[in-house]
């Protein structure tokens, strides 16, 4: 559009007359409108972005959240926030807001080639359920998936659970949290057999050293950090250490920064257990009261599709690793093995990875010995500059700080482990070597597995919406957890399905091979999220599929959906995330969403009244279950079990399961709402508080099971912040497996009282050598995990690392934080962070504008050689929050083969001038 | 052409009244207004310098006008046909 | 369609015939001299006598600037009439390596002796520490990661809250290293900017040179006055010829 000259000129010059005589333009057309606080209404929240859980107050008024600030009585945060937080109230607000249901049409009928239109909500359930009932009649409960989020409310979490676990008898429902917590989640129930640590926030105010490894805690976790920081200041013999592969902000918080190469963290691990043994600095004691040694497979390749069928042409080298592998001199040593001779390995444990059998202690010293400082230091060793000499004496002096028996010390880990192609292996070694010392489940003594989202422990793992989990730590595949998950939901027996479902990247590659055809995204942004995106976003637009996102923003994942519901979001429903140190904490609605947006919860409900128990109930085709006491490859019809119950064929899923005599039971309006609505309810047009009752149905399976959540109201009341579970006799539970702070501890001072997988068969490291199981309860596992290469390093075609992670401002895939302007001008575009003189040896200077090329695909960014984050040479890092420079295209789509987490952490590229 | 930015000064109490008289003067347009202090920004096209103070003084003779000051001044000779701007300078 | 060269090189022919036209400036001179040391120029631009001397208001490095963060100065900016100068609020100087602006300068304004960006001295920034973020306790520090310079031109502190357990992150300004780009002052997320580039001589204090900071400068220690320092920190004190201070006074009857 081009304007008169003169009318610009004119303008101009009006303003310019108004500013030299002081006069504001902003204050010209300014109204008057001085609002006071006084009218402002506060109310206790929590805020919307990572693990740590801060408490936040939200001021509102005529429908509006007007401020926020830290809650001054939170003990996470007591009054701060970081400035992600800072901008809570903002992210409602974003210009673009979503507020009425878009679907894909041509002449006013659903086309998957059609553009977005705006539709009622009526036609959106429509199509929506025309669509699934397409899926669900042609290919069972398995041609269905959710993907859904540790960032969903308690709630949500538990009714999408039971719709599509009791419901549909569906196990396609998988959590972005599979890619953020899944190996933390693996390695608790492995080692502990329940999830969640043992510890929790104040070890920081009690310990000497916290260990960062794989974590840049000073931007991910950043009010968390100012609490090591300040134990650093207060505490003269505090240490802090981070074990990294790139120098980053937390770097500068610590005495010690060890760079290591990437996956070697396994190396340096046994290196700390080695020298344990060797310094005489077992706690035997400890380990012969309350622990047990064990060992598992070791060819399990790295959770990549068997065929290569789907794979690019420049994949496929690596993609061939699942099938068989040669042992990099490095593996061999650390398995014991010739490093002179070639050993090439069949990848014969894909499917059975988790899987471990008892060891003796003798046996973990053998696996151990070969990870001697000259070994791991040469292998570790990440920055090329770095002399072998001061490498190793920082390996030695971590070794000291681990060994002393008088130093009390956390260690700290997220993605750096928990996104890894041994994620899990990771995981239990560093637990090995707190088991090995004694130094747990006590104030000070702590391995802390740090969360990365707001309710990933709340509700994808305590709620249990993982493709194999039922709540309260039970999963699918165990029939004692069926029955009491079916009791409880007051099924028929045998409705639930034994066999586990499809994880995130596995629902990505069920669409790309036609498998599953409908999906529905809920509070998540997968498809720009999951690694190598560039299979995915041709699979969701170019397959016979159909593709609902639940979004609040125009995200990629909504760009690529069929149809698209708007969502209330955080403030705008009542609900509920629990943090990483097992806190509850809930807020009541603040604000009505805008237009026609409406709660996921309401959406989940809607969308059941859609089906009758006829549909679903009916006998079930599931390829490949074979567990006991089902006919093979079937559900079978439970309908006339059902009627026996009082069921009827023609009701709705929404009457069986969600309004239900004992949930109606909970009547709305309800005190504790102190006048605040709730649109949930109102739109649903209901007389029962829908958010308490399936609170209250959610707790009663985690109540006298080691999950005692308190009853829905206490956390109401205004000197609440938080209960950390299990809350038993109204008291919360700072320390499990003590019996000074846990009522669950029966025997003795410590008790390790998971229950899960306590039973096991006995061998060596190699494999199995009885049949016999012998049960060990009460005691937690050291495991010996060996070195494992990372399946895909640079080498003379692509030779850079490149490692991806996210940004103090930038909340994951930046749908809310760049909707914030003030974040946005603060961090506009993401950037590849690499080393000076990498980039020289390139012709490249700082802010030059480069492509980026992995085997998956292509993008283009900027360079920047003095970034926040300093890679040393061969290494390199980008956020991934930004979607114009969108980095999982490039990322590898590999897992951890027990805990099906991608690796994000390694992928191998190269870099040109655009 | 010439374009200039005039800075008038009214007593707040007559700033409706002066707005209206400038309003009708030709050439004259009115900007910004600012009740509460009673200042008022005009911006004054003429063809030529004298012109210019000539329109200057016919403000200064309002009613109520304490002062009329030119506070910045274009000067104008683009051809007509060029009288167009790219879209993103005009944005700015 | 008129170029932005062409656009700008117009504006400042307008301006300059209003400057010429004898019209009724007084208000407007003031408000311009008061705003003068405000401006933040070009990297390498000399001193400011030096500069409005030199400076011919030709725009070309405006025009030069990949950025549009070269501005010049209309008549009620913060800048004399003509010469370049920018905001970076709005936007800030992006530090290219190879310094177009300068490099398009045909009389040296831009000193031509500016090889390295970054030895550029446009000015100093300085932090609102009572609206800073990060000095009220929160996890900000965002000018300090957005800096060009990160730990030589802004770095961060840590020191205790005491109000709670945790400590506080303080971003500082490090004024041998800060070029006055002003990317911190563009980044910084508070509704007005808590982090602001002016020029060095408006904000910059100095302490005397009479004191040495016993634990900063080793050379102090009993080694005996170094002469260069002792010139310039000599005590006012030695009484000039012919007077006595405090004699009147002295001398004086009354008690």
């Amino acid at each position: 559009m081009e304007l008169s000259r003169r009318t610009f000129l004119k303008s101009g010059v009006a303003a310019a007359t108004a500013i030299s005589v002081g006069i504001p333009i902003s204050r010209i057309a300014a109204v008057a409108a001085a609002e006071t606080e006084q009218d402002w209404r506060w109310d206790k929240g929590v805020c919307r972005f990572c693990g740590v859980g801060c408490g936040i107050m939200i001021a509102t008024q005529d429908g509006k959240i007007v401020a926020t600030k830290g809650d001054p009585d939170a003990p996470v945060n007591r009054g701060l926030n970081c400035v992600k937080g800072y901008f809570n109230g903002k992210i409602l607000y974003g210009k673009d807001r979503l507020t009425q249901p878009l679907m894909r049409m041509t002449d006013g009928r659903f086309d998957k080639k059609g553009k977005f239109t705006p539709v009622t909500w009526d036609q959106a359930f429509d199509e929506m359920a025309i669509q699934f009932k397409k899926a669900y009649e042609e290919k069972g409960p398995t041609g269905i998936g959710v993907i859904g989020s540790g960032q969903w409310l308690i709630q949500e979490g538990y009714a999408m659970t039971k719709l599509m676990k009791a419901g549909f008898r569906s196990n396609n429902i998988d959590p972005n949290a599979r890619n953020c917590m899944a190996s933390a989640v693996a390695a608790f129930m492995q080692v502990f057999g329940i999830d969640e640590p043992p510890g929790n926030y104040d070890d920081i105010e009690y310990t000497d050293t916290a260990v960062a490894w794989g974590a840049n805690m000073a931007e991910a976790h950043p009010v968390l950090w100012q609490r090591v920081i300040d134990r650093r200041l207060s505490h003269p013999e505090m240490k802090v250490v981070n074990i990294t592969t790139f120098r980053n902000m937390t770097s500068e918080g610590s005495d010690l920064e060890i760079i290591i190469k990437p996956n070697t963290d396994t190396a340096l691990l046994n290196y700390l257990a080695r020298e344990i043994i060797q310094r005489d600095a077992v706690n035997q004691a400890f380990v012969d009261a309350h622990c047990v040694f064990c060992a598992g497979p070791t060819d399990i390749g790295y959770g990549m599709r068997a065929t290569d069928k789907f794979a690019f042409e420049a994949e496929k080298d690596i993609q061939a690793r699942e099938v068989e592998v040669t042992l990099t001199r490095d593996e061999a040593i650390g398995l014991g093995l010739d490093p002179e001779q070639v050993h090439t390995i069949a990848q014969s444990n894909t499917a059975t990875a988790g899987k471990h059998w008892l060891v003796g202690f003798d046996d973990f010293k053998t696996g151990v010995e070969p990870y001697t400082l000259d070994f791991v230091a040469e292998l570790a060793k990440g920055d090329s500059e770095e002399s072998l000499d001061a490498f190793k004496a920082k390996l030695v002096r971590l070794a000291d700080l681990y060994a002393d028996p008088k130093r009390k010390l956390v260690s700290f880990w997220t993605m750096g482990f928990n996104q890894h192609v041994r994620g899990t292996w990771v995981n239990e070694q560093i637990y090995s070597v707190h088991l090995l010392l004694g130094k747990i489940a006590e104030p000070g003594n702590s391995p802390f597995s740090l969360t990365g989202q707001p309710s990933a422990c709340g509700t994808a793992r305590e709620v249990g919406t993982f493709s194999h989990r039922l709540p309260a730590d039970m999963v699918v595949n165990i029939p004692k957890h069926r029955d009491i998950t079916e009791q409880t939901w007051k099924l028929p027996p045998k409705t639930l399905n034994p066999k586990p479902g499809s994880h995130i990247t596995k629902i990505m590659r069920d669409l790309e091979d036609g498998s599953i055809s409908w999906i529905w995204v809920q509070v998540n942004n997968p498809f720009q999220h999951v690694a190598n995106a560039n299979h995915w976003l041709k699979a969701a637009r170019e397959q016979d599929n159909f593709i609902v996102v639940s979004d609040a923003y125009p995200s990629i994942s909504a760009k690529v959906a069929d149809l698209i519901l708007p969502v209330a979001m955080i403030f705008e429903k009542w609900g509920g995330y629990g943090n990483a140190e097992r806190r509850t904490q809930v807020w009541r609605e603040q604000v009505p969403p805008p237009g026609d947006a409406r709660s996921d919860l309401w959406q989940i409900l809607e969308f059941s009244k859609r089906l009758t128990l006829a549909e679903v109930w009916k006998e079930q085709a599931i390829p490949g279950l074979e567990d006991e006491g089902f006919e093979e490859g079937k559900l079978p019809d439970v309908m006339s079990a059902a009627q026996e119950m009082g069921y009827r064929p023609e009701m709705t899923l929404y009457e069986a399961l969600f309004e239900t005599p004992e949930n109606k039971a909970f009547a709305w309006p309800d005190p504790v709402a102190k006048g605040h609505d709730n649109h949930t309810v109102k739109h649903l047009g209901v007389d029962w508080f829908v958010e308490k009752a399936l609170f209250e149905e959610y707790a009663a399976f985690g109540r006298g099971h080691h999950h005692d959540l308190a009853p829905f109201d206490v956390y109401y009341q205004d000197d609440v912040r938080g209960l950390r579970w299990p809350v038993v006799d109204g008291k919360e539970t700072p320390w499990r497996f003590n019996a000074k702070y846990d009522p669950y501890v029966k025997n003795g001072e410590i008790e390790f009282y998971g229950g899960a997988m306590k039973e096991l068969v006995t061998g060596n490291l190699t494999g199995p050598t009885t049949q016999e199981k012998t049960k060990f309860p009460g005691k937690a596992k050291i495991f010996f995990r060996p070195y494992a290469a990372p399946v895909e390093s640079p080498d003379g075609n692509y030779d850079l690392w490149l490692c991806t992670g996210r940004l103090l401002e930038h909340w994951h895939t930046g749908t809310m934080t760049r909707r914030v302007p003030e974040l946005h001008r603060a961090m506009p575009a993401a950037v590849l962070d690499m080393n000076e003189k990498d980039a020289e040896e390139r012709g490249l200077k700082s802010q030059d504008a480069v492509w980026i090329e992995s085997r998956r695909g292509k993008i283009k960014a900027v360079i920047e050689t003095t970034g926040r984050n300093r890679p040393p040479r061969g290494y390199s890092f980008m956020a991934f929050f930004d979607e114009s420079v969108f980095v999982n295209k490039l990322c590898i789509d590999a897992t951890c083969p027990i805990s099906k987490e991608e690796d994000f952490k390694k992928t191998a590229i190269k870099i040109y001038k655009v | 052409m010439n374009l200039s930015g005039i800075l008038v000064v009214v007593p707040p109490a007559r700033v409706e009244d002066a707005t209206r008289a400038l309003n009708v003067l030709p050439g004259v347009e009115v900007h910004h207004v600012e009740p509460a202090t009673g200042r008022i920004v005009v911006v004054q096209e003429a063809e030529t310098v004298e012109g210019e103070v000539a329109a200057l003084c016919r403000i200064k003779a309002l009613p109520g006008v304490m002062l009329a000051e030119m506070v910045y001044h274009v000067f104008d000779e683009t051809p007509p046909e060029r009288d167009a701007i790219p879209a993103e300078m005009a944005e700015s | 369609m008129t170029t932005r060269r062409g656009f700008i090189q117009k504006s400042i022919q307008g301006a300059a015939v209003a400057t010429s036209g004898g019209m009724l400036w007084s208000y407007l001179v003031i408000q311009n001299a008061r705003a003068e040391p405000l401006a933040l120029r070009p990297p390498g631009a000399l001193p400011d006598a030096d500069f409005n001397a030199l400076c011919i208001k030709c725009g070309r490095c405006a025009v030069a600037c990949p950025y549009d963060t070269l501005k010049l100065a209309a008549l009620a900016d913060r800048a004399p009439l003509g010469t370049p100068y920018f905001e970076p609020r709005e936007i800030p100087c992006y530090l290219c390596h190879d310094i177009p602006c300068k490099v398009a300068c045909p009389t040296g304004a831009l000193s031509p002796t500016l090889d390295e960006v970054m030895d550029s001295r446009m000015g100093l920034a300085f932090i609102d520490t009572e609206h800073c973020l990060s000095w009220q306790g929160l996890r900000c520090e965002i000018c300090y990661r957005v800096c060009p310079l990160r730990d030589k031109a802004i770095h961060v502190e840590t020191r205790r809250r005491e109000l709670s357990k945790h400590a506080m992150l303080l971003p500082m300004v490090l004024s041998e290293g800060c070029t006055g780009c002003g990317i911190c002052e563009n980044a910084c997320p508070t509704e007005i900017a808590a982090i602001k580039v002016l020029p060095a001589e408006l904000i910059q204090g100095k302490i005397g040179d009479h004191f040495r900071m016993g634990w900063k400068q080793a050379e102090g220690a009993m080694s005996g006055p170094d002469a260069g320092e002792t010139r310039k920190g000599r005590l006012d004190s030695a009484p000039e010829q012919g007077q006595v201070p405090g004699l009147d006074y002295l001398n004086q009857a009354e008690f």
